[in-house]
């Protein structure tokens, strides 16, 4: 089995970990792999491999969405493609949401920084409810499907910032890369 | 990337993009199939909708497409595909004609597959509202 990012950087798997742990962790072996900081004899022949490793764990880890998947992952839990459950009226309400961006949007941009705000107040109301979730002092297979459902809701949200920015081009990812 | 022109075109100039009317008023319409998919890999929102005349051929076809490229081309062309197909037939798109026709690569296989999700949830929509849950060619399209 691949390593995961929290035994990657030698960090206890949980949701909250703040970036300067995650940032220390990662100095620490990042100095341990460096041919400079950690002597000939003792770096690592893979060092590149080693080092674009830690930093990919890094990335996942300081992401809360991703850390929270990754940490779904080390307790067991399903996949999105296992699960793709989401709450009741959730698909309805974005699809709502979206057509009133789009509305607003197609006579004023200023209304823009609007949306991205109640974007970012989403982002921050579902990391209290993944935190509150995670923070169960046991995890039964229920309680984990009920994570994913949240994370899949999630993603939506976090789909939804990424397409508000102005630079977004539905068109560049796939067409213009 | 090697993308084909037909998918380009597609997004550039998609078909049939809107709706029959406010969400409240199409969940009313009875001659109107509406299909919501969202494809959890990505965050992606497609909104299929059937117009379905009263000999049961599709009259028209809107979509609304939030996500990438690849999803705005996959629904654009299941609209213009459904057009003119009767609604027992309408299930015998599958997403790997799309792939084909759009030449997709693989890591857009996904948008296909929501395209196909976006269509059998339309068609059970509209046999839904309008009582059809058994159509005799049902089981021949699931099995096709």
């Amino acid at each position: 089995m691949q390593p995961d990012p929290f035994q990657i950087l030698g960090l206890s798997p949980r949701f909250d970990l703040d970036e300067s742990a995650i940032r220390r962790a990662y100095l620490a072996r990042v100095s341990a792999i460096h041919p400079d900081l950690a002597g000939a004899e003792t770096a690592q022949p893979n060092g590149q491999d080693a080092s674009a490793e830690l930093n990919h764990a890094r990335e996942i880890l300081t992401n809360p969405e991703t850390r929270a998947t990754a940490l779904l992952a080390v307790l067991g839990g399903p996949t999105k493609e296992a699960d793709k459950s989401l709450p009741p009226g959730f698909l309805m309400d974005i699809m709502e949401t979206r057509e009133a961006i789009e509305a607003s949007l197609a006579g004023d941009q200023s209304e823009r920084a609007r949306w991205l705000a109640w974007g970012i107040a989403q982002r921050q109301a579902f990391t209290a409810q993944v935190r509150a979730q995670f923070a169960a002092a046991a995890h039964s297979p229920d309680s984990l499907r009920q994570i994913r459902t949240t994370l899949n809701a999630w993603r939506y949200i976090e789909r939804l910032i990424e397409q508000l920015d102005p630079a977004y081009d539905p068109g560049k990812a796939d067409f213009r890369a | 990337m090697a993308y084909g022109p037909k998918i380009i075109d597609h997004y550039e100039n998609p078909r049939n993009v809107g709706s029959f009317g406010t969400q409240a008023e199409i969940k009313q319409r009875k001659d109107v199939g509406v299909g919501l998919v969202g494809a959890p890999e990505c965050g992606d929102v497609m909104q299929l909708q059937i117009k379905v005349g009263k000999d049961g051929v599709i009259e028209d076809a809107k979509f609304k497409t939030f996500g990438c490229g690849s999803a705005i081309a996959s629904s654009s062309l299941a609209t213009e595909w459904l057009k003119g197909k009767k609604i027992e037939d309408a299930g015998t798109i599958k997403n790997t004609m799309i792939v084909e026709e759009l030449s997709l690569p693989p890591v857009k296989i996904h948008c296909s597959v929501l395209a196909e999700d976006a269509i059998h949830a339309a068609i059970e929509d509209y046999k839904a509202k309008n009582g059809l849950t058994a159509s005799p060619h049902a089981d021949v399209a699931a099995k096709a």
